[in-house]
């Protein structure tokens, strides 16, 4: 099932949800502050984005969990980002301030070089 | 608005040319430590920002330093003067061929009309990439939000492949998630390096610069390489604050590994890695330079730093006009030629023009009489006697048996007639004024000492006033 999977940020505040609910939404809001780091608003932003995925529940200011943890699994997020962010610029620039990905060749080459190092 | 953008072309041929130069002397220092060369691209960054510098003898630089001058349009055969006469020529020739002189017949001017053009698609440039910039580090930004405080200034997220250094007031460190334990100790070691050489706020700084020169494809080069060399320099910082430790293999191992999982994460304002392959070529061929070596390479670095930060001297000004009078300087007033040419050469006040010019030759004392003609927009009430106590001073001292001169000045409603003696001026100047006229460099001395005379104070041993 698709939507147990789950990105990091996101599992790790589950993971405080499961360990304090039902929690009341500006207490959890503190919890993150101090376990995460984040802003008031970041918290209330994952609150809704995961009631909608229904993840979890957010009913008078007090957060239950939909799920349970065993459920759920982390995603691998490698392939997210290759689609959001692929081609975003003319290529002329990219060339000027992108780095190109290594080439098979050019990773064998510095293994080597490593390796050369080590001896 | 094209003044401003003549402004910023001039400054971009200023800084191509130390580009160039910077470009030579980082290629001879690639053997020393890459700190040298991110420093030398600083040069560059103030040439691209600063129209202005100090002027001195040690600079680098061709003389002629306004390459495209501000009247540019308004002349009729535009030129560029770039100090190099192998550049010029090409150039100059290519706005001929394009036929773009003023014409002084037409009402409008063609090269006018293009550099406003030109501005205009300038600043829509600059509008562009500061927009894509800004808009970059905000999605950037927003893409953070989520990223997990790990410790201190120290964030961690899924989101990302690649660490990095983001935020102007309060930097902070971002790092994938699933970075080994002795892979995080480099990376975190590598960014807090970042972070106290202030290099996060160099970053966004130098990309405004170029920013400002978009159409200068040397400028976007230069860019790249200075980021190669700052992050190299990183480096080597990092591997110094192992000491005696050799932890060069492990470190790029570390840098090795996260190239690998590497997106195309595009951020020209935040801290990404940059040209992995060479940067651990010179992880690994990293050693300790001496201090006597790092010495030698700072006052070389330092040296052509002064030397492209520095404009050249202006050629005097005094100097060649000291040599233009000096030609004429003669004996006599009868030589009527020199003495012409003297007075033609002599400034007078704003709206009145030199006329006609009498000889008294016949017995001594011999005396000139300069007539001059004032315009209707002349101000009878500003007239001010200083350019005349110059002009009789410099006349004095060139012609050799002048004894008076006159100056006769015809105006609308007022005239004025104005004598000097050779009394006057050898007293005035406390010696005989036909010393100064001796050489070049002494009647340029002369010449700046009576420009700055005020007109209030002068009057009171001069001219006869009718």
């Amino acid at each position: 099932m698709d939507r147990l999977k789950l990105f990091d940020a996101e599992y790790k505040f589950m993971e405080i949800i499961w360990e304090h609910e039902p929690i009341n939404s500006t207490q959890l809001t503190k919890i993150c502050e101090e376990r995460l780091g984040w802003k008031k608003s970041t918290t209330y932003t994952m609150l809704r984005k995961l009631a909608k995925r229904g993840i979890l529940q957010n009913e008078n200011t007090i957060v239950t969990a939909l799920v349970k943890q065993e459920e759920v699994q982390k995603y691998e997020s490698e392939v997210f980002l290759e689609k959001n962010f692929a081609g975003s610029l003319p290529s002329f620039l990219a060339a000027f301030l992108q780095d190109k990905k290594l080439t098979k060749e050019e990773a064998e080459e510095i293994q080597k070089m490593i390796q050369e190092a080590t001896k | 608005m094209s003044g401003l953008f003549i402004t910023v072309l001039n400054m971009s041929l200023t800084a191509s040319f130390v580009a160039i130069i910077v470009l030579i002397v980082r290629c001879l220092l690639r053997p020393a430590p890459k700190i040298f060369s991110y420093a030398l691209w600083g040069i560059v960054l103030f040439r691209l920002l600063c129209p202005f510098s100090f002027e001195s003898a040690v600079s680098l630089l061709p003389e002629k330093r306004e390459y495209i001058p501000y009247d540019i349009v308004a002349s009729v055969n535009p030129t560029v003067n770039s100090g190099l006469g192998a550049i010029d020529n090409p150039v100059t020739q290519g706005m001929g061929a394009s036929l773009l002189s003023a014409d002084p017949t037409a009402g409008v001017n063609p090269l006018g009309i293009v550099l406003e053009i030109a501005a205009i698609i300038w600043l829509l440039g600059i509008i562009v990439f500061l927009g894509y910039g800004v808009f970059s580090y905000f999605r950037l930004k927003n893409r953070l939000e989520e990223a997990i405080l790990l410790r201190d200034n120290i964030y961690e997220t899924d989101r990302i492949q690649t660490p990095f250094v983001l935020g102007i007031i309060k930097p902070k460190i971002f790092i994938p998630t699933g970075l080994t334990q002795e892979e995080l100790e480099f990376i975190i070691k590598h960014e807090q390096v970042h972070i106290k050489r202030k290099d996060y706020l160099i970053k966004p700084i130098a990309y405004s610069a170029v920013v400002l020169h978009w159409f200068n494809p040397l400028m976007w080069l230069c860019y790249s390489l200075m980021n190669k060399d700052m992050e190299m320099s990183c480096d080597e910082s990092v591997l110094k604050q192992f000491g005696e430790e050799d932890v060069r293999v492990n470190y790029s191992k570390s840098l090795f590994s996260l190239s690998k999982r590497q997106s195309g994460l595009l951020i020209p304002l935040a801290f990404g890695e940059s040209n992995v392959k060479s940067r651990i070529k010179n992880i690994l061929g990293f050693r300790k330079p001496t201090f006597w070596y790092s010495f030698a390479v700072f006052v070389i670095v330092a040296a052509v730093a002064v030397g492209l930060t520095a404009n050249p001297l202006k050629t005097d000004e005094s100097l060649v006009k000291a040599k233009k009078f000096l030609q004429y300087k003669t004996e006599y007033v009868g030589n009527a030629p020199k003495v012409g040419n003297i007075v033609y050469l002599l400034d007078y006040p704003e709206n009145v023009h030199y006329d006609h010019l009498q000889l008294f030759t016949d017995s001594p004392p011999y005396g000139v009489t300069v007539y001059l003609k004032a315009d209707k927009e002349y101000n009878a009430e500003a007239m001010q006697e200083t350019l005349f106590i110059k002009n009789a001073l410099i006349m004095f001292s060139l012609i050799g048996n002048v004894e008076y001169i006159n100056f006769d000045l015809t105006g609308d409603e007022k005239n004025y007639f104005l004598q000097y003696t050779r009394e006057w001026a050898d007293i005035y100047m406390g010696q005989d004024v036909r010393n100064f006229a001796k050489g070049k460099e002494e009647f340029a001395d002369f010449l700046k000492r009576i420009d700055t005379f005020t007109s209030e104070e002068n009057s009171f041993l001069s001219a006869v006033f009718f």
